[in-house]
């Protein structure tokens, strides 16, 4: 029987699945919106998971949600997005030096030297210049985020737009179509300046260098790839899985964990159609109020976070003992 | 008689100073809770917009003293403890910001500390809280003796790597001197660094991760200078000349594998010295990432960077190890 691995990547716009074989195939890939249901999204991904005979040896989580999809699933690993990010990479690009990664709240640069992460930037508080903000522009000017990039592409001669802000970009964009610039001139004026930013931000001081790879969701729009080969003077490789690269970290880090015989920790494809129950109270215990999160399946409580002092931690439960149970 | 103490900025420094002084001449000392959530609420609501997070909460503590039943709220008012240096603008008018904001204060007890020109004034200063407290010259020289006292041996434990609870205790233990696979120099001011709520546990969450951590207090004032001497212009803020001076001397060690400073969103030096460090990080090729907290951060985006950083950290180690074995 096939053995293969499940990684999940649990974002705050996207949720992605990916089913990697022994030899790191990727099988199926699934990306799907998380639209503030991490939970349901899981589940859901599951259900459409086609296991061809295959059977899941290990499965590993990454993404803001890792910990919920840990505790959900039963995973072997959990690991934090740059190091999925990092791992997908240099494996689908041997010798990867810099990785773009921007997905749809975050953005960030990961710098690889000798196949090993040397510096990383992510970006800070601000969402301008990830996804989420090219989404809402595609739905102001009622254009499908998918046709986006190509219409960009088209543009002989990019208007200039203030990428610093989201608010001022929006605003100088407004100004310029009144102005009666086309479209496309605005729209690859929007890829420049998403590009400006990023690099100004997240890239500053960083020493990129080829070979590149561009990932995350806004790899798909071909209007930030050609800014980004204009502004750095590199080619830019975006890779065939780009936008679930973090759950083939994932998937790779599951199959590291379970080598050498190790049983997985997966519920089984089952857990699609369990009754989770997330629920939260606030603790009395301190001054501190911790808001503690707890993830219930039937009557057991699978996992609590939100505590400072750890005296809700639930003892971690084995899989037999889950099977069982 | 009772004085209250607030759990913030400065006492992160000096407490050690001020509770030998007050002991000795028979005053108790009344200290805020640690901060928590309804005292940082508190202290973001209170405080000006425009300052840093440390402020921010130290009017938290502030404010909890009212219900304190205290005679005198101490509010030192702290312009230079060392020469040629300033400690931070936004702490200097501070008796007057805060009785400005939080009207119904018990009275406030305040003394001019400002060693710039002349360290006597240390003393100086102490003898005029004593002063106003109705004691005499012989009693106060003699709790100003305890405190200086109290105060080095504050200083020389954390010197020693002591962590700072048991320090500002004057406590001694047996540290653990094993060998640890990572040791992270962990830069920020004390009063971000040792707050365990307002820091979000950053010292606890990379111990978690298996790390050992320093920190600058653990770096002599000989060597800061060293390193002060080499930058073209002085360093005229007492805590950004320590950090700096202790970051230059982690680049310089090889047994720390990597920098991260704690910042506070608003703070003017750290944006400067932030920057010092990363540049001479990068000649360096010495791994270094800047966290800035303020009161919206939240655990998970802070906790995602550690992690990778340690992950990041221990592969470099890995690699080198695997070098020099075949090298």
């Amino acid at each position: 029987m096939n053995r293969l691995y499940l990684g999940v990547d649990v974002g705050s716009v996207s949720t992605n699945l990916v089913l990697m074989d022994e030899n790191r195939e990727v099988r199926q890939g699934l990306y799907l919106r998380t639209q503030g249901r991490p939970l349901e999204t899981i589940q859901k991904g599951l259900s459409q998971l086609k296991l061809d005979g295959g059977m899941i040896n290990g499965v590993g989580t990454t993404g803001s949600a890792r910990n919920l999809a840990a505790a959900v699933l039963g995973a072997d690993v959990v690991k934090n997005e740059i190091t999925a990010h990092a791992v997908a990479s240099s494996n689908l690009v041997p010798g990867v030096q810099t990785i773009l990664e921007i997905g749809g709240q975050d953005s960030k640069i990961i710098i690889l030297r000798n196949g090993v992460v040397s510096d990383f930037a992510m970006n800070t508080v601000c969402a301008a210049g990830t996804g989420s903000f090219l989404d809402q522009q595609a739905g102001r000017l009622d254009i499908e985020i998918e046709d986006f990039g190509d219409i960009a592409l088209t543009s002989k001669l990019p208007v200039r737009i203030a990428g610093r802000c989201s608010v001022f970009a929006e605003s100088d964009m407004i100004h310029k179509q009144q102005l009666g610039h086309s479209m496309p001139d605005i729209l690859a004026g929007l890829c420049e300046a998403m590009v400006r930013n990023y690099l100004n931000n997240v890239g500053k001081g960083k020493d990129i260098q080829a070979p590149v790879v561009f990932q995350g969701g806004v790899a798909a729009n071909r209007g930030i790839r050609r800014a980004f080969e204009q502004a750095l003077g590199l080619e830019i490789i975006v890779p065939e899985h780009f936008s679930v690269m973090g759950a083939v970290g994932a998937a790779i880090l599951a199959q590291e964990a379970v080598a050498g015989g190790k049983p997985s920790c997966f519920r089984g494809l089952n857990t699609a159609t369990s009754q989770f129950i997330a629920s939260s109270f606030e603790c009395s215990g301190c001054p501190n109020l911790c808001e503690i999160v707890q993830i219930g399946l039937e009557d057991n409580v699978l996992a609590r976070w939100g505590d400072r002092c750890g005296k809700w931690a639930v003892q971690e439960v084995s899989p037999a003992e889950t099977e069982t149970a | 008689m009772r004085i209250g103490v607030p759990r913030g900025l400065l006492f992160f420094y000096y407490y050690p100073l001020w509770e030998a002084f007050f002991r000795t001449l028979g005053v108790e000392l009344v200290v805020s809770a640690p901060t928590s959530r309804p005292l940082f609420n508190r202290g973001v609501v209170l405080a000006s917009d425009e300052t840093c997070l440390p402020v921010k909460v130290f009017f938290g503590h502030i404010e909890s003293l009212r219900e304190k039943q205290v005679d005198y709220v101490f509010l030192p008012r702290m312009v230079s403890m060392e020469k040629r240096t300033y400690l931070c603008p936004k702490l200097l008018g501070f008796p007057e910001v805060v009785t400005s904001v939080i009207t119904d204060l018990p009275p406030v007890l305040t003394a001019n500390f400002n060693l710039r020109k002349n360290p006597k004034e240390l003393d100086k200063a102490l003898h005029e809280l004593g002063k106003q407290l109705g004691y005499n010259a012989r009693r106060i020289q003699q709790a100003v003796e305890a405190a200086r006292e109290a105060q080095a041996r504050f200083e020389d434990l954390l010197l020693g790597g002591q962590e700072f609870d048991l320090a500002v205790k004057g406590r001694s233990a047996e540290r653990n001197t094993a060998e640890v696979a990572l040791r992270i120099g962990v830069l920020g001011h004390a009063y971000m660094l040792y707050d365990r709520f307002t820091s979000l546990d950053i010292k606890g969450k990379l111990s978690k991760f298996g790390t050992e951590i320093i920190t600058a207090e653990t770096v002599d004032s000989g060597e800061i200078d060293h390193y002060m001497e080499q930058l073209p212009k002085k360093m005229f803020w007492s805590h950004s000349k320590r950090i700096l001076g202790a970051a230059y001397s982690f680049i310089d060690d090889p047994r720390v594998h990597g920098l991260v400073h704690l910042s506070c969103f608003g703070c003017g030096p750290d944006s400067m010295i932030a920057d010092m460090v990363e540049r001479a990080c990068r000649r360096r090729g010495k791994p270094f990432m800047v966290l800035t907290l303020d009161e919206h951060t939240g655990e998970a985006g802070l906790v995602t960077r550690l992690e990778a950083y340690v992950d990041m950290l221990r592969r470099r180690v890995e690699v080198e190890n695997n070098i020099s074995a075949h090298g």
